[in-house]
């Protein structure tokens, strides 16, 4: 060993990895907790929890496993502080759904692949939206006051273009497997 | 959408309905009542198909929110890199300022060091036990060949010890209490054979030295100076060809090797010996810490800053604010330009601090940013007579920046006093050490075209 070599606690290293692995975390939070500012906490919190252990971090396991792991307890610890969440994810129903996710990810990656260009088929005014709420993060009721109509307009709006995007991609991937 | 329990309906949500659609767009927008928990968690159990599309509809949205940048990023990329420093902070920079609680001392960090064993090492009597390492450090047994990590708890020999990136941190304690504090790129060599002795290999040090036995003061030698200690709070800081020595407080004998010409060099006051002597050796008061330190980035960087390294170069002589740090690191796979993590960084010394911090001190910033995004401000103080004792301020909650509009230039100036503080250790006088300034969310496009210190 000598003092070029790296070691942990790593900051460079730690950083690499995390940031190779952040956009896992981040869809593993977003799976059980979609709602975008809360799932921001969660990873915000992941993060600090995976630098705070990084020196326990086995470099012969591939990172990213490692970080999700983190990022699902800190998922559940979330949980059970809120009690709509619980409603929601209670009876088993989280469970199922983590593993039901897993059993679908081979489609949803193969389908999902198409989303870029089905955002791109956006008519240029709910690509604006989409572009503002989920890239720029404008909170929904800054977007309502730039678009001049109400919060309950944008909300449903955005339930619309997710749903048009959902028929978009499975439409995209049925045209190609046809072709 | 933010959907009430009346407009979920009384009688449960079945699958496809519009109930069904809008309890899933409430999850995804995180406006969901409890009445839709309830009855989507039912559903959700009994209907597969119901499942299979809440997880396909979540999925979507998931992606949306993750992939933002590589789905919808055609329009941020018009945002180029420009002048002047543009701080392009990704959401990880919340561990940016986790590294930068490590490096000013780590206040949470001792807690779990105190929890470390004590780990003897098996080559001659240990003399020094690790008090507080932070980042990685390395030391070695004097006669071995082979350097090894060293932890907090550690009791060494006689040896050498090195504090291998800018942000790493150690405290060695003598048996009698006496500190020595290194900080930054320094390795230092030390021995107590019932005489304390360093010799400084790298970079500088801290130390608050206990009352020393009568005939056998704590040595220093560098490449250019010795210094002779009794008992008193001083830093060295040695650069090829000079050491420069500050004393907070006691006094300092300090040699010039190449002629032998010393100086007894009082509290609050520094001198400089080089490797050419010039004439007689001179200690000079140290001018006190100023309370305010401001820098502008409105023509660039500064001359000395770069960007894509750590600086670990020592402040110029005389310099009672040191050095300044960033860093630019760009990642693969990103369609931004660069991410930058920023921080200003002060020698560390006590005397390397930005400004002297009082209860009045404003941090002042001029800013401007392409995206909204929440802005979180580190500050880390340190005392200015103690080697250790770092103290951590931050702020999470910035109204002025929240109100900021994308695009437009602001001025945020935020009254230290009032951010969320560690325990101090010292009731002594401190000086703000670094400052870190990160955003969580990504690409927030930060610019920074001031910072200042100042009384309010």
């Amino acid at each position: 060993m000598n003092p070029n070599s790296p070691s942990p606690p790593d900051q460079p290293r730690f950083l690499r990895l995390f940031l190779a692995s952040e956009r896992e975390v981040r869809r593993t939070v977003l799976a059980m907790v979609p709602s975008l500012a809360d799932a921001e906490d969660i990873v915000q919190q992941t993060a600090a929890a995976l630098w705070e252990k990084f020196a326990e971090y086995d470099e012969a396991r591939p990172f990213t496993p490692w970080a999700c792991r983190f990022a699902q307890h800190h998922t559940r610890r979330w949980l059970e502080r809120r009690a709509i969440w619980q409603r929601l994810l209670e009876h088993g129903l989280a469970e199922e759904l983590t593993q039901r996710r897993e059993a679908l990810r081979p489609e949803m990656e193969r389908r999902l692949a198409a989303l870029e260009k089905c955002v791109e088929k956006l008519p240029e005014e709910q690509r604006r939206l989409v572009t503002g709420y989920y890239y720029d993060r404008t909170g929904i009721g800054a977007l309502a006051a730039a678009q001049g109509g109400s919060v309950e307009a944008v909300y449903k709006m955005l339930q619309r273009i997710r749903q048009a995007l959902l028929e978009c991609v499975r439409t995209t991937t049925a045209q190609e497997v046809e072709a | 959408m933010c959907a009430d329990d009346d407009r979920a309906g009384g009688g449960g949500v079945n699958f496809p309905s519009p109930e069904f659609d809008e309890a899933v767009a409430a999850v995804c927008d995180g406006s969901l009542s409890e009445r839709q928990a309830e009855e989507l968690n039912v559903l959700l159990r009994t209907d597969t198909a119901a499942r299979d599309e809440y997880l396909w509809r979540v999925e979507l949205h998931a992606r949306l929110a993750c992939d933002a940048e590589a789905i919808l990023g055609g329009d941020a990329n018009a945002v180029s890199l420009r002048s002047p420093l543009h701080l392009w902070v990704r959401p990880v920079l919340a561990l940016a300022a986790c590294v930068t609680l490590l490096a000013g001392g780590a206040w949470w960090w001792r807690s779990d060091m105190r929890k470390n064993s004590v780990v003897q090492n098996s080559v001659g009597p240990a003399v020094v036990m690790l008090a507080e390492v932070s980042g990685t450090v390395w030391s070695r047994a004097e006669g071995e060949t082979e350097m090894v990590v060293a932890n907090a708890g550690m009791r060494l020999p006689a040896g050498d010890l090195q504090t291998q990136s800018p942000m790493s941190t150690a405290v060695l304690r003598f048996n009698d209490g006496t500190d020595v504090a290194l900080s930054g790129e320094a390795k230092l060599g030390f021995e107590d054979a019932g005489q304390k002795k360093l010799r400084v290999l790298a970079g500088g040090f801290t130390a608050q030295v206990k009352s020393q036995p009568t005939g056998k003061p704590l040595i220093v030698r560098t490449t250019t100076a010795e210094l002779q200690v009794l008992g008193t709070v001083f830093s060295v800081a040695a650069a090829p060809g000079s050491t420069r020595l500050d004393v907070q407080s006691g006094t300092v004998k300090m040699t010039r090797l190449a002629d032998g010409a010393s100086v007894d060099v009082p509290k609050n006051s520094s001198a400089t010996a080089s490797s050419l002597p010039d004439g007689k050796m001179n200690a000079s008061l140290r001018a006190p810490l100023p309370e305010s330190w401001t820098q502008r980035f409105d023509s660039g960087l500064p001359e000395g800053w770069r960007l894509g390294e750590w600086m670990t170069e020592t402040g110029p002589d005389g310099s009672t604010h040191g050095f300044v740090q960033a860093v630019l690191e760009s990642y693969p796979g990103s369609k931004q330009p660069n991410h930058t993590i920023g921080t200003i960084h002060a020698r560390s010394s006590p005397a390397g601090a930005l400004a002297r911090l009082t209860d009045d001190t404003v941090l002042r910033l001029k800013v401007r940013r392409a995206r909204r995004s929440a802005l979180h401000i580190f500050v880390c103080a340190r005392p200015l007579d103690e080697p250790t004792g770092a103290q951590m301020l931050q702020l999470h909650e910035v109204p002025a920046w929240r109100d900021l509009p994308p695009g437009q230039w602001g001025e945020i100036t935020l009254r230290l006093a009032d951010f969320e503080q560690s325990p101090a250790t010292s009731s002594g006088p401190r000086g703000v050490h670094y400052i870190a300034i990160t955003t969580y969310e990504a690409d927030a496009g930060l610019e920074l075209t001031e910072i200042a210190l100042e009384p309010r």
